[in-house]
């Protein structure tokens, strides 16, 4: 169904520029072609009688969404997977979740027991040699994507082709994106912000997409936009930080009309002095991996901000609390759904109550049908804007031999922003902080690795036995440092 | 860049890089870690904060798009600013 529903936009906006990147573009016809010839150079690698499962690890390029296209073509599932993750991480997926192939930039396999097939444009494919047993993907699966989970390891979204289109013609319509628009995206298209605001969208839009990889400084998100001419900035809030920090040459920023942010942990004073120096206001995205995008503030530039993240975006129904003294855990409905984690059975579903409506983790109130975050209900730490399980990190480090206890928690830098913190007690042999760091780093993505790591004698705990997280933050405080 | 000697140069990355680690680190971890970034837990956050700074101090433009890796070490940085400064000179 995406492929129909491309093809059918690809044709439409055939003469327009469609893609991007710092070392080529293409048109939609372009684009068109080159997605037809890298599906020709697929088919001796795909799988007979089933959808080939294709891991997509890769950097942002014009070329990705290319393939993205070229497998969606070819009748593939495309897995996208986060560049960032570690060969251990890699082969969990790839077992998990039964991968045929993997698309990866380097020509050397990522992981050491991959066999490789062949070149795909720049890229290479490698059969993974998944092993165990292979999860069934539901019928109308098309694209399965990644969430930080709350099972200890990534969990696999399935989502249907008519999910996923919802997502790109629902944003679309609820942000106004045009054909007149480009977009920079500074975002990696595996992440949710980028996927639901970027990929998609775009091309059915008839926008420019102007993809960028590597660190968003402002110094290159400046000389970016002077190229590119952009009216639409996607970032994290790192992006804006950066730019406000160094006061950056703002006449590249001027003929911006929107800049997109993840949700929540841009700071107030940040959003203020963007706008001071650009004329933009930042739009907070907010949608989590599961739901697609949720809600959009579609208050005019210049105006002052209504409180909150915005109303619901068409297609999409929101339950909260009533009002500040009374928040309450977030409830959605969309049509923009996953259909469950192909990877832990039943764990979904338990996320839906008995009317199929479903807790994102977050907790917040409605405002004027604007709706605003308080906190969360969930153990998901939310660093840069990047959702990370704190399950998961402190069962890595209590893999090490002589920790005995480890809590991960998100506490502020010496900056004031938010890192992954960590807490541990341990006997004699426990090995010192730098050394629980390397462990931590050879399995997990760098930015789930804790940037701090405090030594207790015993981990406090409230009267109901879960760590007193406010009394391990002070362990982060600078006045109470030790050393 | 205002003419600096490679001991000044390498002083004023080393202090860069401590003052925008996002963890508390100091010298002699960086040169237990052999003057590697990634080895005390720099974040991406924390090279982001770095190169801003560079680039603020010594009028340079370090492109985070390429050889991210020599971003990873001192002697990396401090090559990536010697280029950059040389390009700027012609």
């Amino acid at each position: 169904m995406i492929d129909t529903i491309v093809s059918e936009a690809l044709r439409r906006h055939a003469p327009r520029t469609a893609l991007a990147d710092t070392t080529r573009s293409f048109s939609y016809a372009e684009l068109d072609a080159f997605a037809t010839e890298l599906a020709a150079d697929l088919r001796p690698w795909l799988s007979a009688g089933r959808p080939t499962r294709v891991g997509l690890l890769a950097g942002n390029s014009a070329e990705y969404v290319a393939i993205y296209l070229a497998l969606l073509r070819s009748g593939c599932v495309p897995f996208l997977v986060d560049a960032a993750a570690t060969a251990t991480e890699l082969r969990t997926i790839t077992d998990d979740c039964g991968l045929d192939l993997l698309v990866q930039e380097s020509p050397v396999p990522v992981l050491p027991s991959a066999v490789v097939r062949g070149p795909l444009g720049r890229h290479t494919v490698v059969a993974p040699g998944a092993s165990g047993p292979v999860p069934g993907l539901r019928p109308d699966t098309e694209v399965c994507r990644f969430t930080s989970g709350s099972t200890g390891k990534p969990n696999c979204i399935e989502f249907s082709g008519r999910a996923v289109a919802r997502a790109a013609v629902n944003w679309a319509e609820g942000t106004g994106l045009s054909e007149d628009d480009r977009i920079a995206c500074f975002a990696s298209l595996s992440n949710g912000l980028a996927f639901n605001t970027s990929l998609l969208a775009s091309l059915l839009a008839g926008s420019e997409l102007r993809l960028h990889r590597g660190l968003p400084t402002a110094g290159s998100v400046v000389r970016a936009l002077a190229q590119g001419r952009a009216t639409r900035l996607v970032g994290f809030p790192a992006l804006y930080e950066s730019v406000v920090r160094t006061a950056a040459s703002t006449d590249a920023l001027r003929g911006l009309r929107f800049a997109i942010s993840s949700a929540a942990p841009l700071s107030a004073e940040v959003g203020a002095r963007f706008t001071e120096l650009t004329g933009v206001r930042i739009r907070d995205y907010y949608g989590t991996a599961e739901t697609g995008p949720l809600t959009f503030d579609a208050g005019a530039a210049g105006t002052v901000p209504a409180p909150g993240l915005g109303p619901a975006l068409p297609g999409v129904s929101l339950r909260a609390g009533s009002g500040p003294g009374e928040p309450d855990t977030i409830l959605v409905r969309s049509q923009s759904m996953g259909s469950g984690y192909l990877n832990a059975p039943g764990a979904f579903e338990a996320r839906l109550d008995e009317e199929g409506w479903f807790r994102t983790g977050d907790v917040g109130y409605l405002s004027g049908g604007s709706l605003v975050l308080t906190g969360r209900t969930s153990h998901m730490l939310n660093v840069g804007g990047r959702k990370i399980d704190s399950t998961e990190v402190a069962r890595v480090l209590l893999e090490v031999p002589g920790v005995a206890d480890a809590v991960v928690l998100e506490a502020p830098s010496r900056h004031g922003a938010p890192m992954v913190a960590a807490v541990v007690t341990g006997d004699a042999g426990l090995p010192d902080p730098a050394e629980l760091r390397r462990h931590a780093a050879e399995r997990l993505a760098a930015y789930k690795v804790p940037t701090a790591i405090r030594v207790v004698a015993e981990i406090p705990r409230g009267t109901t036995g879960k760590p007193a997280l406010p009394r391990l933050r002070q362990l982060f405080d600078p006045v109470s440092r030790q050393d | 860049m205002p003419t600096t000697t490679s001991t000044e140069l390498r002083s004023t990355i080393v202090r860069i890089v401590l003052e925008s680690g996002e963890g508390e680190i100091t010298e002699s971890d960086l040169a237990a870690a052999d003057w590697s970034l990634t080895a005390v837990g720099y974040t991406s956050l924390s090279y982001i904060r770095m190169i801003d700074a560079v680039e603020n101090e010594l009028g340079v433009y370090l492109d985070p798009e390429a050889e991210t890796e020599r971003f990873a070490t001192i002697d990396g940085i401090i090559g990536l600013v010697v280029e950059s400064s040389g390009d700027g000179d012609e």
